[in-house]
């Protein structure tokens, strides 16, 4: 049986979009999670980890194992194919070419998005920016007037390395796919938090991008949930309302104040 | 997939040296200084992206412009007699877990420079690497040698401080090479090269360290260009001998005393083994490594 986009023999023309599981903000699982719901985009393939995840042993996360995953999702009517999967630990390129290979079997990739999040001295009341890096003038072009900030210089410091969503823009350019990286600036100490207005922000460009026309009001009833809790937090521990006024007057902490508050955040606000 | 050559020279038997980093980063520094010595022209380079994660990524007006990788060069060198063929990896390819590349991956580009090996004809394969010994700091470094076969064999005993890995009192017949400055002698022997690999001694206590150790890379770059009779200046790396000498000399005076005097034991003890230290000390020089780093300004 043929793909489900491959109807006829020949792909249709598609857009590939992918997320990594854990991300800052729980980008990748938040936004791909909402739209497999949403749009009842089904898994149609996956790819085996053995390859690209050293597997010494199984990672556990609150008290839950883990094994690497690598889904695929499509939604034949936007002709969409998701991508969410654990970052690989290595022959990362020819992880990336998988998982394009794995798309095409679906659809003609037209365009593609990598989401993730940006760690920010944000204060959580305050807007989510989204930031484009794209791999071609033409994609920036096409992505004029779409809200994103897209005039950016950077160059990765001495002590860095390029994030991961850079490298799998650039294996996109090296199969002439036209594509972009959309990150959300999310505040630092939601990075291991569900950062719904910053899920919100890419869901708002892919919902306009994509004409998905979905009601996105669910995040805004999530996003008051998890500022009562920050709030109550802040009732709770002096210190929090002191770090928390620290990053909202001066948008800066230091190191020790950033782990104290993100852990007190991360401790008094996840489900 | 594979290899970009920039030129095809026509190359006269080619010897090729080969290398990448390792303990200690010996043979590196070796081929290197080699490299930087002899003038050679760039001949190509493995595309680097199938093996490595970028080092560097340059945003220009919010495009990708470039991702820079680890470099994986081949340069060559036009002589009178035999030609030479140098390639440098910048890196391993890494395997998640480990520094030395393993696996499928070190196959790949092992494989991949022996490819260019065999395009230009070339008739012997040299590696180089780290040989972790029982030394002092204070000796000249052995150079250990496998070879893969009793001819080169033979002729490698022929140079004097030369050891080959059998000879060394623990380790009878049976060693060990970790990483591609192993994997490619092995492999170059396998696919019916000629190949040897040159290791540079570096005392136990500093093989764990965060930096090179040139002495050894001296004592390799002595013996490959005696082989490979070149002429070179050793100015360079003496310099950074000197440097790297104060640094071992901080670490060792930072030693206890009773570690430092077990240690000394080794320098009018050829075999070696009776100085060697346990594996507490090695343990607490492990434990301490952060702090003696600290002191003396290392990286």
């Amino acid at each position: 049986m043929p793909p489900a986009g491959n109807i006829g023999g020949t792909r249709r023309p598609g857009t590939l979009v992918a997320g990594w599981k854990w991300d800052i903000g729980r980008l990748g699982t938040g936004v791909t999670n909402f739209l497999c719901q949403k749009l009842a985009a089904g898994l149609i393939n996956n790819l085996e980890p053995s390859d690209f995840f050293t597997l010494n042993g199984v990672k556990v996360r609150s008290d839950l194992v883990e094994f690497p995953e690598a889904n695929f999702y499509l939604n034949e009517k936007s002709n969409l194919v998701l991508f969410m999967g654990d970052v690989p630990e290595f022959r990362w390129f020819q992880f990336f070419n998988r998982v394009f290979d794995i798309s095409e079997q679906y659809i003609s990739i037209q365009q593609f998005f990598v989401i993730g999040g940006i760690s920010t001295f944000l204060y959580h009341t305050g807007g989510r920016d989204l930031i484009g890096i794209y791999n071609s003038q033409e994609m920036k072009r096409s992505l004029d007037g779409s809200g994103l900030a897209s005039e950016f210089d950077y160059e990765t410091p001495p002590d860095q390395k390029p994030s991961i969503n850079s490298f799998f823009l650039w294996a996109a350019w090296k199969r002439q796919i036209s594509g972009a990286c959309i990150f959300a600036t999310v505040p630092f100490y939601l990075a291991d938090l569900d950062d719904y207005a910053a899920q919100k922000s890419v869901l708002n460009f892919l919902n306009q991008r994509l004409n998905l026309e979905l009601d996105l009001s669910e995040f805004e009833d999530w996003q008051e949930k998890l500022e009562v809790k920050i709030d109550d937090t802040q009732r709770l521990i002096p210190e929090v309302e002191y770090y928390l006024d620290k990053v909202k007057k001066y948008r800066l902490l230091d190191e020790d104040e950033q782990t104290a508050l993100t852990r007190f955040i991360f401790e008094n606000c996840k489900d | 997939m594979g290899v970009i050559f920039y030129q095809e020279p026509q190359l006269n038997n080619p010897d090729m040296v080969a290398c990448w980093p390792g303990i200690g980063n010996i043979g590196f520094i070796a081929i290197n200084t080699l490299k930087s010595q002899l003038e050679v022209e760039e001949l190509g380079e493995i595309e680097s992206w199938e093996f490595f994660y970028p080092l560097k990524s340059v945003v220009k007006a919010s495009i990708l412009e470039k991702l820079i990788f680890p470099s994986s060069k081949f340069y060559f060198k036009k002589r009178r007699k035999r030609d030479l063929i140098l390639f440098i990896g910048e890196e391993q390819p890494s395997h998640g877990d480990s520094i030395y590349a393993r696996g499928a991956s070190a196959y790949r580009i092992a494989s991949l420079v022996l490819e260019v090996a065999n395009r230009f004809n070339c008739r012997r394969i040299y590696a180089s690497g780290a040989a972790i010994s029982f030394t002092h700091h204070e000796l000249k470094p052995r150079v250990w040698a496998v070879t893969s076969n009793r001819d080169l064999k033979r002729e490698i005993t022929t140079f004097a401080n030369v050891i080959l890995m059998s000879q060394i009192e623990d380790k009878r017949e049976i060693g060990n090479i970790t990483g591609l400055n192993g994997i490619l002698p092995g492999l170059a022997k396998q696919m019916g090269f000629e190949s040897m690999c040159l290791m540079g001694e570096i005392p136990d206590y500093l093989a764990g360290l965060p930096f090179p150790y040139p002495r050894a890379s001296r004592s390799v770059l002595e013996i490959l260009t005696r082989i490979l009779e070149l002429e070179i200046d050793y100015s360079n790396i003496d310099e950074l001998i000197f440097e790297t000498d104060e640094i071992v000399r901080e670490i060792y005076y930072s030693l206890p005393l009773e570690t430092r005097e077990k240690i000394d034991q080794r320098k009018s003890n050829q075999s070696y083994l009776h100085g060697s230290i346990t594996e507490e000390e090695s343990n607490w020089l492990k434990e301490h490594l952060d702090d003696l780093l600290k002191k003396t300004g290392g990286s």
